[in-house]
Parts: structure tokens; sequence; C-alpha cells
């Protein structure tokens, strides 16, 4: 099948409009999607952002599995209003991406076949299996925090209609992110077996939080980032993003109580910056990047669902009325 | 219904066979990542010459907008009169609001929230 | 629809043994109806033919919840108890709902391999929410003040959802052949529930000589469904027979068991607790 991804990236870098390029992107302009702009941003960004995008749709699964069985009417209400905004996060940001590859022929469907192919990844985060009800609740609080983070360097990116999706993202995840510590809060204070099911929550994704943002810079793994720097895409480091998410939640991580499953963790005063264990980043290539963790292909399967067993509804929504029948 | 209501509008507010002028919305956006505002309309019979017509016909004097955009009002499809109570809200949803969060940041300040002696400084 | 008097307050209803029991039953069999059926909605997440609609039927559902915890409300202030110990932890046979509200979404579970069915998911929205206009219409005019101005309000919310559906009913019926006939098969398996719908279960007498609701539904809700049927090309309703099980009466489906056992999985960890 074909695929948008196999496309050569060839840039002359002897264009005129390269350089003029280059020069908006210095001078802080951002670019609109009917700029002229070089192949190798327009591929970066559709690899990042239909991956931001299809990692919302796919990160709808792990807590929508709780959504069911969740035990109020108040924090249903919530939780599924919270699942909505990412499907709806994931649909901005699919359109965004949808804009960059219609002018090489592609479409939606093109990248949900990336997806089944394998082709296109989501967050690993969205890998893991969320065991019990205070997964839900870890999930909103630090896997939806990561993202801020991620997010909020990200609004400042140089292609205007991935930074306007994202202030709006941002905007609607200020409630999220409250939602989730209110949830982590309450299991914290709430019977004994409440609070051990966030511990054990906490630890069974403390090494997927920390890779989330990525291996550090000093490791060697490849990665785009030289280039998302140059064109401005993002303007932070993977381990600049890390120590900021660290900053932010070991001290609620601890003022609830919680032991974080690391004991070499600490501030460092004089470095001022968090020193902690490393997880085995070789995970995210070996294991993640082949939809090979623990719940990948059970994920997947649901999207095929969704995609391949209502094929009918889309070609109902496609054709033309049979005749005049109805009216 | 609705929308054949509208389809049917615009076929009877269509032009003469061959002379296909139709009016065409314009939009200006005063400036880079700035909101495209409605302006007035254009009779033209295509969106190029609408696009070409626009700018001296409402912006003539000294504004220069960043950018202009036009859309043939046929190809509008707004909620019709009856269908728009579909807007109303009456239940609340306040559970996907931040106020309705405020007792969170209480909570964070009773549990002291920076306590531990390696509590790094804020940073931006 | 003579001079029976307003019934304002809570207390009131209670001090008049007929009409809160006739009143109870009403609220059950409407807040039942609108939790479980949107208990099946919340397991479409994510698994919805198209992105855009995930998110428009996922507001449909919270608003369904929101109804239902509003009537939960009513009866927790008649001293039917808290109103998530309603929701979660009553026995099967104490839920009212409709027997059509409780069919799965097709077959498999929303966490093992779904094979969900859009069409009967359209049809049952849509007839549901004809119904439940119907309803609304007539709680307004209810002899239960607080019942009459909470109906008002839902009946404003839930012009959307009904408007909703309707454009699915329009847009998946007379296109393709495919379309055609699963459509006609899940309007064949809906309109064999309907009647559960409009029943008003063995209370129905008191339910309407008492004014809680001023007339019965079941005449106006088969008129309708037969304008649905000419609109939307689909067989009319001919018989209607009551389904051999229709919930109003606390006897239900295979299916409602294990769904309030799964909705209740984590409520029963700390039953009143806070989550």
């Amino acid at each position: 099948m074909r695929s948008v991804f196999d496309l050569p990236v060839e840039v002359d870098r002897e264009d005129p409009r390269y350089q003029a390029f280059l020069d908006r992107i210095d001078r802080g302009e951002k670019i609109e999607a009917d700029d002229w702009m070089p192949m190798d941003y327009r591929m970066q960004l559709v690899k990042l952002i239909a991956m931001h995008g299809i990692s919302e749709i796919m990160g709808a699964f792990p807590e929508k599995e709780w959504v069911p069985r969740t035990p109020t009417l108040r924090r249903k209400l919530s939780l599924m209003a919270k699942v909505q905004d990412e499907v709806g996060h994931g649909q901005l940001l699919i359109r965004v991406a949808e804009d960059l590859i219609r002018p090489l022929g592609f479409t939606r469907d093109d990248l949900f076949n990336d997806l089944f192919a394998g082709r296109l990844k989501f967050h690993n985060v969205f890998h893991m299996p969320a065991l019990n009800f205070a997964d839900a609740a870890l999930i909103g609080w630090l896997v939806d925090g990561a993202a801020i983070v991620t997010q909020r360097m990200l609004a400042q990116t140089s292609y205007a209609p991935y930074a306007r999706a994202l202030r709006r993202i941002l905007a609607e995840e200020r409630f999220h992110a409250f939602h989730g510590e209110d949830m982590a809060q309450t299991l914290a204070q709430g019977t004994p077996e409440q609070k051990a099911m966030l511990q054990d929550a906490l630890n069974r994704w403390w090494d997927a939080l920390l890779m989330f943002f990525g291996p550090p810079e000093h490791a060697g793994i490849k990665s785009n980032q030289d280039i998302n720097i140059r064109y401005r895409i993002r303007s932070k480091t993977n381990e600049e993003l890390r120590q900021e998410w660290l900053d932010k939640y070991v001290p609620q991580i601890r003022a609830l109580g919680l032991q974080v499953p690391d004991e070499t963790l600490h501030y460092d005063q004089a470095q001022g910056r968090w020193v902690y264990r490393h997880p085995d980043y070789s995970y995210l290539k070996n294991v993640i990047a082949r939809n090979q963790g623990p719940r990948s292909q059970a994920r997947l399967a649901l999207r095929r669902a969704a995609f391949f067993d209502h094929a009918w509804v889309h070609e109902a929504l496609a054709a033309q009325p049979l005749a005049a029948a109805g009216d | 219904m609705s929308e054949e209501r509208a389809q049917t509008a615009a076929t009877t507010a269509s032009t003469p066979a061959g002379g296909a002028f139709e009016p065409y919305l314009v939009f200006k956006q005063m400036e880079h990542r700035g909101p495209m505002e409605s302006e007035y309309t254009v009779l033209a019979p295509n969106a190029e010459m609408a696009l070409a017509m626009a700018q001296e016909n409402f912006m003539r004097r000294q504004e220069a907008p960043y950018n202009l955009m036009v859309v043939r009002e046929r190809d509008i499809v707004r909620l019709p009169e009856e269908l728009r109570q579909a807007l109303v809200r009456t239940m609340p949803r306040d559970y996907r609001s931040v106020p309705a969060y405020a007792h969170v940041a209480r909570r964070w300040q009773e549990l002291k929230l920076a306590t531990g002696d390696d509590a790094p400084a804020p940073r931006r | 629809m003579t001079a029976l008097p307003r019934v304002t307050t809570a207390d009131q209803a209670r001090a008049d043994a007929g009409f809160h029991r006739a009143l109870v039953e009403l609220l059950y069999q409407a807040a039942d109806d609108d939790l479980i059926l949107a208990q099946r909605g919340a397991e479409w997440l994510g698994l919805v033919p198209h992105i855009e609609e995930d998110v428009a039927f996922s507001s449909i559902t919270q608003d369904m919840t929101g109804h239902a915890l509003a009537l939960y409300q009513l009866l927790e202030e008649l001293g039917e108890g808290q109103a998530d110990h309603l929701a979660y932890f009553r026995e099967p046979s104490a839920y009212r709902c409709a027997v059509l509200a409780e069919r799965p979404n097709g077959e498999g579970t929303y966490l093992d391999s779904p094979r969900f069915d859009w069409a009967y998911t359209v049809v049952r929205q849509y007839v549901y929410q004809r119904f439940k206009r119907l309803r609304l219409e007539a709680m307004v005019k209810s002899r239960y003040q607080p019942l009459a101005d909470l109906a008002e309000k839902m009946l404003r919310e839930q012009f959307y959802h009904l408007y909703h559906w309707e454009v699915w009913m329009k847009q998946l019926t007379g296109r393709t052949e495919e379309a055609q006939r699963r459509m006609t098969e899940a309007w064949t398996r809906v309109l064999a529930d309907a009647p559960s719908l409009s029943s008003l279960g063995p209370g129905e007498q008191e339910i309407l000589s008492s004014g809680v609701l001023p007339w019965s539904l079941e005449k106006p809700f088969r008129q309708a469904l037969e304008e649905s049927a000419r609109s939307y090309g689909l067989p009319a309703p001919n018989a209607w027979t009551m389904p051999e099980v229709n919930g109003r009466d606390g006897r239900h489906s295979p299916a409602l068991p294990p769904m309030l056992e799964h909705m209740a999985e984590v409520y029963r960890i700390a039953p009143a607790g806070a989550w």
C-alpha cells in the first residue's frame, strides 16, 4: 500500500525560495499551510503532527477502558468529557496533518493505513495496559502532565496551523490537568486500598513516563531533533522537557505520600537539575516502535475494527441517494 | 430538509444561463494569523474575479490587509432557524470547566506541596 | 385534567403514598433508560466509524448521563437513597429501564474484539430519542412541579439529540443496498422492542390517574414510528406486541446483570466512598 512516508525527501538548497524560507524562520515568522515550504520541513511536520494526532486517538483507549466502570456519575461525566477531548484533539491534529499531505495526493485514510502497517507510530505510554481504575487517574495526572509540558513548547512552533491547534488543545487541557490531579488527590486521601491502587499504578508507569520525552540527547540514539530545532518546529530538548516535568510532578507525588520507584531520584542543587535512574530507552526502539508493547496489538485491533468494520458507513455517506425515496 | 431548502433558495437566486454571476462573501485578514473577518459581498462570475475586485471595493482607503478570502455564497450552509434550538445548552457542563476544580489547588496548598529539602527553585 | 393540585415539593409528594409510589416508578424508568443507554453509548467511545462523529456522539452520551443524574437526584429528594447508590448499587430486578436500552451494541465487548453494529445504534438512538421527546413533553405537564421544571430544561437540550440521529437516519437510508439492508434489519429489531419504551409498567394506571404523567405515551409513539417508517422508506410497524421481557416490571434480558456488574466493578471497592 502506498504511503506518504515512502516519498523521496529532496530539498534543492540552491532554490532561492529555500533561502527566503530560512530567512522567514530566522525572523520568527510563522508558516501557513499554503506557503511554500521545503519538502524536509513538510515531511518532518507530517511525521510529528500525524504521530501526535494518532497518539491522541490511540490514547483515548487506556482511559476509555475505565469510563464504563467509573464509580460515580459525576466522575463518569468528567472522565468521559476528558476522553472525548482526547479524540477531539486527535481530530484537530489529524486535520492539520491531512492538509499537509493533501498536496502530495494523500488523505486521512492513508494515515490510518500507515498506522495499521506500523509506519506511523503512536506514543509509548499508550502501548501500556491500564490495569485498574487508578491507572485512569494516573494517566490524567502524570501522562497528561507530560503531554502538556511538551505541547506548551510545541505551541511556539514555526508552523502556524499546528500552533493554533495546540493553543486550543492547551486551553482545553487546563481542565484535564486539574481533573487528573483531583482524581489522584482523591485516591491518595481515600481508603488504604485506593491509595495502594495509585501507588501500584505509579510503580508500573514510572519508566514509561520518563521514556515519554524520548532518550536524552547524549545517548546517541538517532533522533530528528536537529532538523526540528533548525526549522524551529521545536525549541527544547527531550531532557529539558523531562526536567520541567519532574519539577512540577515530583513535589506533587511526594505531597500525596507516594513513593517514586527510584531511590536514586533527587534534586541536585549545584547542577540545578534532577538526577535519576534512566530507563532503558532501547525499549522505545526495539519494542514500542515495532508495536510489540503489552497492549500495542490489542489497541491497534480496536482501531482496525472502527475503520474496517464500518466501511459500509463511509460508502453509504459518499453515495448519492438511490432514488427519491424518503423525500 | 433544511439543507434542501437552502439548496432551493440558492438555485432561485442563481444566475441567467451563460452569464453565471453569483454573490461571493469577502473575508479580510488584517494581520498574519489574525482572524478572517467577514466584509461585504461582491457579484462575480468566478472566485478569481471576486478576489481581483474585492480589495478595491471594500478596502480602497489606507488599510492594507495581510490577506483576502472569498467564498461562493451558495457554498455556505447555515443552520436554519428551526434547527437553531440545537445550539441551546440548559443542563450544567461544569464538570468540564476549570473553576469546578478550584478545590484542587487548595488541597495542594494544604498538602504543603513544596516540602522536601531537594525541591527545585521555580524555573521558567 | 381537572383540578388536581400541583405538587411542588418532595415533602408534599411523600405525604401522598399513591402519588409518591407512581412518581418514584416513573422516575426510575426515565433515569434508568438514560443511564443504561448512555452506558451503551460510553462503550462506543473511540470505536465510532468517523472521528468527528465519535466526538459528537460522546456529547449526547454525556447529556444522557447528566439527565440520569438529575433524575436520580429527584429520587434522592424523595427518600430513595443517594443518587450514585441508586445508579450503581441496586439489584438488577430493581432497575426499570426498557429492554431496548440494555441490548448489546453488537457482538464482542468494547474491551475485546468489538463487532459493534452502527446501524443498530443509529436506529436505537433515533427511536429512543423520538420516544424521549414525547415522554419529556408529557413530563412538562406533570403534576409534580420539580419534574415538570427539570423536563423543560432537558427537553430543550434533547432537541439536538433527536436532530442528530434524524440526520443519520436520513443519510444511511436510501443510499447503498448494503446500508439499506443493515438499516432495515436494525429497524425491525428495534421495532420489536419499541413497545417496551412506552410501557409504563405494572403501575401504569396509577402513574396516569395520579397525574404524574398527564397522558399515555403509547398512541403518540406508535404514530411517530409510522411517520418515521414513511419518511425513511422503512417497513411500517404493524404488530404492537410487548416483548417477552420488557424491563419495566424488573424482569430483564440476560444482558443487563453482567452490564450492571461491570458498571459497578470499581464502585464496589469503596461504596459511598470518594472517587
